[in-house]
């Protein structure tokens, strides 16, 4: 097992720079994720841990050794590609059995080993099989297989569930995690997913366009997004970001949101936030921090429903203000119809502000988002 | 179904029965077009077989006596000109199998370096091959003579399938470049992460997956070299060197008289492997238009 570091790692490609000046600390037997949609390096980043690519800059530490020169026979490292890349010629067995092969490990002693590891990944009855008469959810156990029989001490995994069925990704998510967990191993797991990725990792890594967005555990990335781009990667439905203006009117203050969304804000931190000269904010707020209610209320706003999705437990209420969209989930049991008028309410603390300019988190007190609601308007 | 609106059952039954006579017309009319176009060929081939089984034919195609007589060079010399007809054909084979065995051996690394890695001249090495390929070899003929006269490999199997392997080689390098190009990355990179060498994952892992490639350029290779015609009656004089291509020459040649029934037998003789080596080789050649090959 390894504890992995990247310092200041960047890959470039001629003129393109895939992998922009990432530094990340990988802990010791946990799942870390990188996530990032397509194209934005994260492939690459694995890649170079696994030793394929070489980094353009920075260094790669495998428990404190550089490891940047390192062919990556030599790196012990355990990688189940997106493709699994099973060898087409040899038989499960066969295939899962090529590392040791190659480590020269006695006939008997592969043989033990490649029918635990089965065991493990419960493949036992089809090592016979090759690879085209497997289906993709088996193909997948067999390459995780293969990345594990030789005891890595590093587990890579590119996008392990893009290619298998909504039903066998649950399943398999859950596999993955027990088998991991089961073996201690330190992983680092590449996906696009965000619900892949909050749920396998312990730690997130957010990647775009090869630039680190914010490093953290699943619950840091969801209720403190550093960014824009975090904000509205991560949660899904994704989160509602509205560009918005401090208005302080007849003694209130309000979010202006487009010409016809008015939130209201309580006056303190409105008269913060001008102290700051923040009078242009980018507002976010999860469509499950808000509520619906028939009645008035004082921090809230009236909307007309434009739609209503049912997702299964939930039900996704889009109102419009002019060109404005914002989204409410509300449990599916609330009966809601459209062109239905409700009040609209954040509910307190969970209101995420940003710089429309430098598309960063505003950091405000913790006390003042959370005395939302106690304050009602003057 | 829908049926269309306004028919009854029996005009319904009518149509269908008028559209399948249109069809069985069109087939009819590819066939006799096919059969037509390639009947030239028919009658070559045709005119082979019977020539060589029989004393002689009539207007050019009615064979009178069915004989194995023009056959006789399989078990006596037929004049004082020919070399053993065995060790002509060992010749041509040697001639074939070398051509063969060189252009795997120097095709395949060299397609593999093509296809996979960077390296300075590789934008100008694949134009410059396909230009190579498109070369006439005979206007090299006079050249190739002194070289291999200098060389000391004139008279020689050896210095015709050197020379027949260094112009085919473009095709060979084109042909396992599109293999190599098929198979997936991903494989490659698995098995340097697995804990191969390079050299060990170009033999394990992809090889077996450009099989078939390998022998479509070994079929290709083998047919080229045992066809070879121009270079070994330029380049072999010395008749304990000769392939069938110069044996049959000889036959044509023959500055006495013209023996129909003894070309067609030898030219029988000659072919006769090439075709049945083709019958069972064609599904493989039949891939090389696909350039690749599928995981599975």
């Amino acid at each position: 097992m390894a504890n992995v570091k990247l310092r200041n790692v960047t890959k470039r490609f001629g003129s393109v720079v895939a992998v922009n000046n990432v530094s990340l600390d990988i802990p010791y037997g946990k799942v870390t994720a990188v996530l990032g949609p397509s194209g934005c390096g994260k492939t690459t980043l694995l890649l170079m841990l696994a030793g394929i690519y070489k980094p353009t800059e920075g260094e790669i530490l495998f428990d404190q050794l550089q490891v940047n020169g390192i062919p990556p026979q030599l790196r012990n490292v355990g990688l189940v590609f997106q493709s699994y890349a099973l060898y087409p010629h040899m038989t499960a067995f066969d295939n899962i059995a090529f590392p040791l092969r190659l480590q020269k490990t006695p006939k008997e002693e592969i043989k033990r080993r490649v029918e635990e590891m089965a065991e493990i990944v419960q493949i036992g009855d089809l090592l016979q099989r090759r690879p085209g008469q497997l289906s993709g959810g088996q193909q997948q156990r067999v390459a995780l297989c293969r990345a594990l029989v030789k005891n890595p001490d590093l587990l890579l995994l590119d996008e392990p569930l893009s290619n298998l069925d909504a039903r066998l990704r649950i399943e398999t998510r859950a596999e993955i995690k027990r088998i991991q967990q089961e073996l201690g191993i330190t992983t680092i797991l590449v996906t696009h997913d965000q619900v892949e990725a909050v749920t396998m990792a312990d730690q997130v890594a957010v990647l775009k366009a090869g630039v680190l967005q914010q490093y953290g555990t699943p619950a840091e990335l969801w209720h403190r997004p550093a960014n824009l781009f975090v904000a509205s990667f991560i949660g899904d439905p994704p989160m509602n970001l509205l560009r918005a203006q401090l208005v302080f009117q007849d003694g209130r203050s309000f979010f202006q949101c487009g010409t016809s969304l008015r939130l209201p804000v309580p006056f303190d931190l409105a008269q913060e936030l001008q102290q700051k000269g923040r009078q242009e904010l980018v507002v976010g707020i999860r469509p499950e921090h808000l509520s619906l209610s028939r009645e008035r209320s004082k921090l809230g706003f009236r909307g007309k429903v434009f739609l209503v999705e049912l997702l299964g437990r939930d039900k996704l209420v889009d109102f419009r203000f002019g060109s404005q969209a914002l989204r409410v989930l509300v449990p599916a049991t609330l009966p809601v119809e459209r062109g239905e008028v409700f009040w609209i309410e954040p509910q307190p603390g969970q209101l995420h502000l940003f710089d429309p300019a430098t598309q960063q988190r505003l950091e405000l007190e913790e006390s003042r988002l959370k005395a939302w609601s106690g304050h009602a308007p003057a | 179904m829908q049926r269309p609106r306004g028919l009854s059952g029996e005009t319904l039954l009518e149509a269908a029965r008028r559209q399948r006579r249109r069809e069985r017309l069109l087939t009819a009319g590819i066939y006799a077009f096919l059969i037509a176009a390639s009947l030239p060929l028919l009658l070559g081939y045709g005119w082979l077989v019977l020539n060589s089984f029989s004393e002689k034919l009539v207007y050019g195609v009615i064979p009178q006596k069915w004989t194995l007589n023009n056959f006789r060079f399989l078990w006596e010399l037929p004049g004082r000109y020919y070399p053993n007809l065995w060790r002509t054909t060992w010749n041509t084979v040697l001639l074939a199998s070398g051509m063969t065995l060189l252009m795997l051996l120097i095709a395949t690394p060299t397609a593999y370096v093509i296809s996979r890695m960077q390296f300075k001249a590789r934008g100008f090495l694949l134009p410059l091959t396909l230009i190579l390929h498109s070369f006439p070899g005979i206007t090299l003929l006079i050249a190739l003579y002194y070289v291999l006269r200098s060389l000391n490999l004139l008279n020689s199997i050896a210095g015709v399938f050197l020379v027949k392997t260094g112009l085919m080689l473009p095709l060979g390098i084109w042909i396992m470049k599109g293999f190599f190009d098929g198979v997936p990355w991903d494989l490659e990179m698995s098995g340097l992460v697995d804990g191969a060498s390079r050299l060990q994952t170009l033999w394990k892992i992809i090889l077996p997956q450009v099989k078939p490639g390998l022998a479509a350029l070994a079929i290709f290779s083998f047919l080229n070299g045992w066809s070879e015609y121009i270079f070994v009656i330029t380049f072999i004089q010395n008749k304990e060197s000769w392939t069938l291509a110069s044996y049959v020459n000889s036959v044509v040649g023959d500055f006495q008289f013209l023996d129909y029934g003894l070309l067609a037998a030898t030219a029988l003789f000659y072919i006769a492997p090439v075709l049945i080596f083709f019958l069972f080789t064609q599904k493989y050649l039949m891939r090389v238009s696909v350039g690749g090959t599928k995981g599975g």
